[in-house]
Formats: structure tokens, C-alpha cells, sequence
């Protein structure tokens, strides 16, 4: 069994079929950039175990081909059975061990990058401190208990969620959510007084003077989705007074607030947050032009890091290629706002950032034992061919 | 045989991931945050990591600031003549201005994230709200107006026509101006009789570009508003060429 098995993943024709599939993948993802956009193909082609079809249904679907994850498994384990079955452990193999060590390792962190490494970004007015950073790329439904005097309870329901419709229930939550319609695009249009073809998209809140479309996803690199959903707010057995429906959208500017339960809660569909146990503070944004152009020449952050945790309060530098390192995050300069005051940093979360670098020493490594042995082993015979 | 057995292993290997590794994204988590306030952003706390927030790397901790800036609007100066009215959830601004003959305009600014469906098809809207057919893209370059504001740069539009039905005395005008500012897209409206609007079209441009945000009070407080005067009110002017 273990050697059929054997057989089966160190076989050369997995390499080829993977490589193909692989190939066909980037292809099909390429074209498919034209309807879906960047980001979603990369999600649902390159970041996924199985492209599925149909693509936009949340209904039945059917896998049609190996994901970018899956080909990317499926090579590594063909590349570690094909080594450990064809290279024996000994110091003449040494070179090819680190070689494909360093292969087997690209290939992991690349996986692992894929998988566990987030990124978001982190918006500075100059004076402004903040404990978190977004991804703008990915929307949470925020539906905040602001009851409690001292702090506000955040029940944070993520888009995938929100796109699979049906009731939310929490412990501790007075009233269920219900997920009626989700919209990946939308187009929200104030209801004009008087307009009476105009239809309400909810019946309390904001949503009782917008009227909502659902428009196809946005495909252009700069394009941007306003994700939008209609929830209802059912107490939970027991409560009373139901709080109706809501739209919640990210085309709208400002949370939407209501009343329940002896107190008020706070609703919000924002980009996702991810929250730091330290304060990060602009205290200067810094963006210079070359003279007489518009080219950049240098964008520069400097900012205060405070971490009441492990005791640290530090000014720091960050500018063009000189990102910050803390707490396993990197916060590079990225962009300023369209004020022109304002920084953009981008925060990365990357567990395996050294695997890449590793992974070229070792190969370097490999290759040169390689060489060498092949280079000790030739210059050795030619000798014996002169000496003869 | 071979290849048909190795489609198969991979196939239940990606079914067992899929099932094991891929749900945790569509859980709701519930977490705390201190209060959040809006000078919270300049008190520049040290915070931890909420209790129940996704672990990010390594870090954990207990109670958290968590500053939300909203944008800083300033709605700018209305003229005198216009009176406030009681502020409504989607209206950042909200006057009135009424005539001789009991004749009545109204006036509002309302904020959208995003291109909140564009300029052809608000201005469509407004169309059919005075009982007019819709326009097309050229007939829009026809009509509309650029300016530049503190908010950058305004298309202002100027549509005519009485639904049925409507009292001409508070209907018939709508001169709006949409502007996009930082991912935030600005609908400056006035709807109402005529002649009415007609007559406040110059105030309204005024205090349109009167109106800034946070980041732009900066500017416009060493530099005079770039906005011109609009050209006599009139339905039916030439545009002004883009600038």
C-alpha cells in the first residue's frame, strides 16, 4: 500500500500533469481577470484548493479544476516522495538534498504565505493614534453593544458569512441576525422627496430613504464593489420589540444607531479590522517630490509606537524600503491619502518571511557542494589521464 | 491506472482540507473595545489586543482603544436667506429657502461612500423626478458644468420640467453638484419652484464651494476658493469649459 502510494506521488507524470495544470491555471486565470477582476481570481483560482463552476453561485456547484493551494501540495509531496525515493542519504547526495531542500521549502512558505500571512492597512492623520489596521479588500458586518460604559462589545460577522445568508445567533446576543440579501455590488440612490417609484430598501434606518441595485462585481484594477446587505433584527425568545430591517452598506458614510434591550447598539458594515495590543501614532508625514515634477522621490512616516504590554514606547522612521519590523508585523510606507497629509501603511503578517531567503541560501549552498563535488571529481580524472 | 489512482488520492486529500481549513473565515467573533470617541484618535493611548479578536500572530491582551475617524466634513457657509431645517440620518445639510408667491426650494447635501452609481444615472434620477426622459453621456457633456472646489472637482447640473401633478410652486428646478472626495462622493441638490432655484443657483454654487473637508480646511484657509461664480442662472446655459 505505502509503496503504491510511493509510487504514485514520486511518479514523473504527476510533476507533468501538476506543471501542466499549472500552467493551464495561470491561463485560465489570466482571462478570467477580465470578468471577475484581480483580486477575486486570485482568490477563487490561485488561493483555493478547486476553481468551482458555476463561480458566482452560492448554490450547487461543482469542482472543475485543480486551485493554485491543491497543485501547489500536490507538487511539494511529489517533489519530497520523488527525492526521498531516488536519493539516498549519504555525503555524494548532499548537494542534491539541500537543492531540493531548498525547492520543498520555496514551495511550503509559499503555501504558507498564501495561507496564513494578512494583509491590511493603516490610515494616519498626523496626530492620530490607532490600535488597528483594515483590509479594505474584505468587509465585516459590525454590530456594536455600546451599553456597557466602559467598553463597546463588537459582534463582528465576516463577508463570507454575511454571503451565505440565514440567521446568526449568539450567545449573549439579544436578538438574532438575519441575513436577507447579500450584495457584492451595489448601487445606493437617495430617495428624493416625493419620488414615489422609488423603493425603500429596508424599513428602519437609513435604508427607508435609499433604494438599492445590485450592479455586476467591479473588474477594473481600480475599480471598487460597495457591498451592501439587508439584515433583520429579530429578538431572541422572549425579547420584544422587533428593530425591523437595516440596510448596511459601505456605501454608507456613517454608522446607523438604534435602541434595544435598555440601551444603545451601533450598526456598521466596515472594512475588516485587526486589532494590535499596541497604539501606533503619526507624528509626521513627510512626501517629497523631485523639484520641478511630480515624480516621488521619498514618502516618510514618522511615527510613535507604543506598547503598554511589554513596557515599549519608541519613535520610528518608516520610509521607501525601510520598512518597520514589530510583534511579527511589517509596516511598510505604502501610500498617503489624497490629502496629500495623511500616511497609508501597509501592515503584513507573514509567519514564514524567512523561508524565501532561507530557501536561497540553502539552494545556493546545494548548488555549490554540487558543483564541486562534480569539479573535484572531473579535475581528479583529468590529472589521471595526464599522469597516464 | 497509475494516473487515474494518483486523481483520485488527490482528490479525497483536497475534499479533507477543504472540509478541515476552510470554515473558520465564515464564524462570527464577538470582542471588546474600549469606547470608541472621536478625539480618541488624537489621545494617542497605548491599547491591547480585544478579548475574543482573531489572533493576529502571537499577540494577545485584554481591553483595546479603538479610535474610528470619520471623515470631517465642514458643510460650508449657507447664505443668510436660507433657513436650517431639523437634520434627518441621510442629510449632512438640510435648508430651505422660500420665494415670493409661496414658492419653495429645497436644499441638501448628502454623503455616499463609493461612485454611489455615478453621475449619468443620479442625473437620470433627478430626471425622472421632474417627469423627463433620460439622457444620454453626450447629452450629460452638453449640460453639465466642471468646477473645481475645495473638494475637488464639481459637476454641476442644471434640470427643468414639472412631473405631472406637481405644485409648481415647490417643483420644477433641480440644480445639484456631485463631487468625489477621497472614496466619498458629495450630492449637492436644490429642488424646487423654478424661478425660485433660478435665482438661488449663484448662492447655492457658493456655498457648495464653501463646503470642505477636515484635510482640505488646511488649504482653503491660505487660499482663496477656486470655485468661480456660476454663470447666470439659466437651464439652458452654455457649459463652461472644463477646468
Amino acid at each position: 500500500m505505502w509503496r503504491q502510494l510511493l509510487d504514485i506521488f514520486s511518479s514523473i507524470k504527476l510533476t507533468i500533469v501538476c506543471l501542466s495544470a499549472a500552467m493551464m491555471l495561470v491561463f485560465a486565470g489570466t482571462l478570467a481577470q477580465v470578468h471577475f477582476g484581480t483580486h477575486v481570481v486570485q482568490e477563487r483560482y490561485f488561493q483555493s484548493m478547486l476553481v468551482w463552476w458555476p463561480a458566482n453561485s452560492s448554490g450547487f456547484r461543482i469542482p472543475v479544476f485543480p486551485g493554485g493551494h491543491l497543485l501547489g501540495a500536490v507538487l511539494l509531496v511529489n517533489l519530497l516522495a520523488s527525492h526521498l525515493r531516488r536519493f539516498r542519504l549519504n555525503l555524494h547526495n548532499t548537494g542534491m538534498h539541500l537543492i531540493h531542500g531548498g525547492l520543498i521549502l520555496i514551495l511550503a512558505g509559499g503555501l504558507f504565505t498564501d495561507l496564513f500571512s494578512v494583509e491590511s492597512q493603516m490610515q494616519l492623520a498626523p496626530g492620530e493614534t490607532k490600535n488597528y489596521s483594515e483590509d479594505s479588500r474584505l468587509v465585516e458586518l459590525a454590530i456594536v453593544d455600546q451599553r456597557n460604559r466602559e467598553a463597546d462589545r463588537v459582534v463582528s460577522i465576516p463577508e463570507a458569512r454575511l454571503r451565505q445568508g440565514g440567521a446568526v445567533s449568539l450567545n449573549g446576543l439579544p436578538f438574532s441576525i438575519v441575513i436577507k440579501r447579500y450584495f457584492e455590488n451595489s448601487r445606493l440612490q437617495a430617495i428624493g422627496n416625493g419620488e414615489t417609484n422609488a423603493v425603500p430598501s429596508a424599513d428602519h434606518g437609513l435604508g427607508t430613504q435609499i433604494s438599492i441595485a445590485r450592479i455586476p462585481q467591479a473588474t477594473a484594477v481600480d475599480g471598487r464593489d460597495v457591498r451592501s446587505a439587508i439584515i433583520q433584527l429579530v429578538p431572541s425568545e422572549g425579547g420584544a420589540g422587533s428593530q425591523g430591517t437595516w440596510l448596511v452598506s459601505e456605501g454608507l458614510t456613517s454608522a446607523q444607531t438604534f435602541t434595544f434591550a435598555g440601551g444603545p447598539w451601533r450598526l456598521e458594515m466596515r472594512p475588516v479590522r485587526y486589532y494590535k495590543p499596541y497604539g501606533v501614532t503619526l507624528q509626521k508625514f513627510t512626501h517629497e517630490n523631485y523639484p520641478g515634477t511630480d515624480i516621488p522621490k521619498n514618502f516618510a512616516s514618522q511615527i510613535t509606537l507604543d506598547d503598554p504590554v511589554h513596557r515599549v514606547s519608541r519613535e520610528v522612521l518608516i520610509y521607501m524600503n525601510h520598512p518597520f519590523r514589530y510583534g511579527g508585523e511589517t509596516y511598510y510606507q505604502s501610500g498617503f491619502g489624497r490629502d496629500d497629509q495623511s500616511s497609508i501603511l501597509q501592515v503584513v503578517h507573514n509567519p514564514s518571511f524567512v523561508a524565501p531567503y532561507i530557501a536561497c541560501v540553502v539552494i545556493s549552498l546545494g548548488l555549490l557542494i554540487q558543483f564541486g563535488i562534480h569539479f573535484v571529481g572531473f579535475t581528479r580524472r583529468a590529472n589521471l589521464h595526464r599522469a597516464i | 491506472m497509475k494516473l487515474q489512482k494518483s486523481f483520485l488520492l488527490v482528490g479525497v486529500f483536497s475534499i479533507s482540507v477543504l472540509n478541515s481549513g476552510c470554515n473558520n473565515k465564515q464564524d462570527a467573533t464577538v470582542y471588546s473595545v474600549a469606547k470608541e470617541t472621536p478625539s480618541a484618535q488624537h489621545a494617542g493611548t497605548p491599547t491591547a489586543m480585544p478579548p475574543g479578536h482573531p489572533t493576529v500572530g502571537a499577540m494577545t491582551g485584554e481591553a483595546a482603544m479603538s479610535g474610528n475617524p470619520a471623515p470631517e466634513i465642514n458643510v460650508g457657509t449657507p447664505p443668510p436667506q436660507w433657513k436650517m431645517k431639523g437634520p434627518t440620518p441621510m442629510r449632512v445639510a438640510s435648508f430651505e429657502v422660500k420665494g415670493d408667491k409661496e414658492t419653495v426650494a429645497d436644499i441638501s447635501l448628502i454623503l455616499l461612500n463609493g461612485a454611489a452609481g455615478g453621475v449619468l444615472d443620479n442625473v437620470n434620477r433627478w430626471q425622472s423626478q421632474l417627469g423627463q426622459p433620460d439622457l444620454t453621456a453626450e447629452n450629460l457633456a452638453q449640460k453639465e458644468q466642471h468646477l473645481q472646489s475645495p473638494l475637488g472637482e464639481l459637476t454641476v447640473v442644471d434640470l427643468q420640467g414639472l412631473p405631472q401633478g406637481a405644485d409648481a410652486a415647490t417643483d420644477g428646478r433641480i440644480v445639484a453638484a456631485i463631487a468625489s472626495n477621497n472614496g466619498v462622493t458629495f450630492f449637492f441638490k436644490m429642488r424646487g419652484n423654478a424661478e425660485l432655484v433660478g435665482a438661488q443657483k449663484e448662492d447655492f454654487i457658493k456655498w457648495v464651494c464653501s463646503a470642505h473637508t477636515g484635510a482640505a480646511k488646511a488649504e482653503t484657509a491660505t487660499q482663496p476658493a477656486t470655485c468661480p461664480v456660476a454663470p447666470p442662472a439659466h437651464a439652458d446655459a452654455s457649459p463652461t469649459p472644463k477646468s
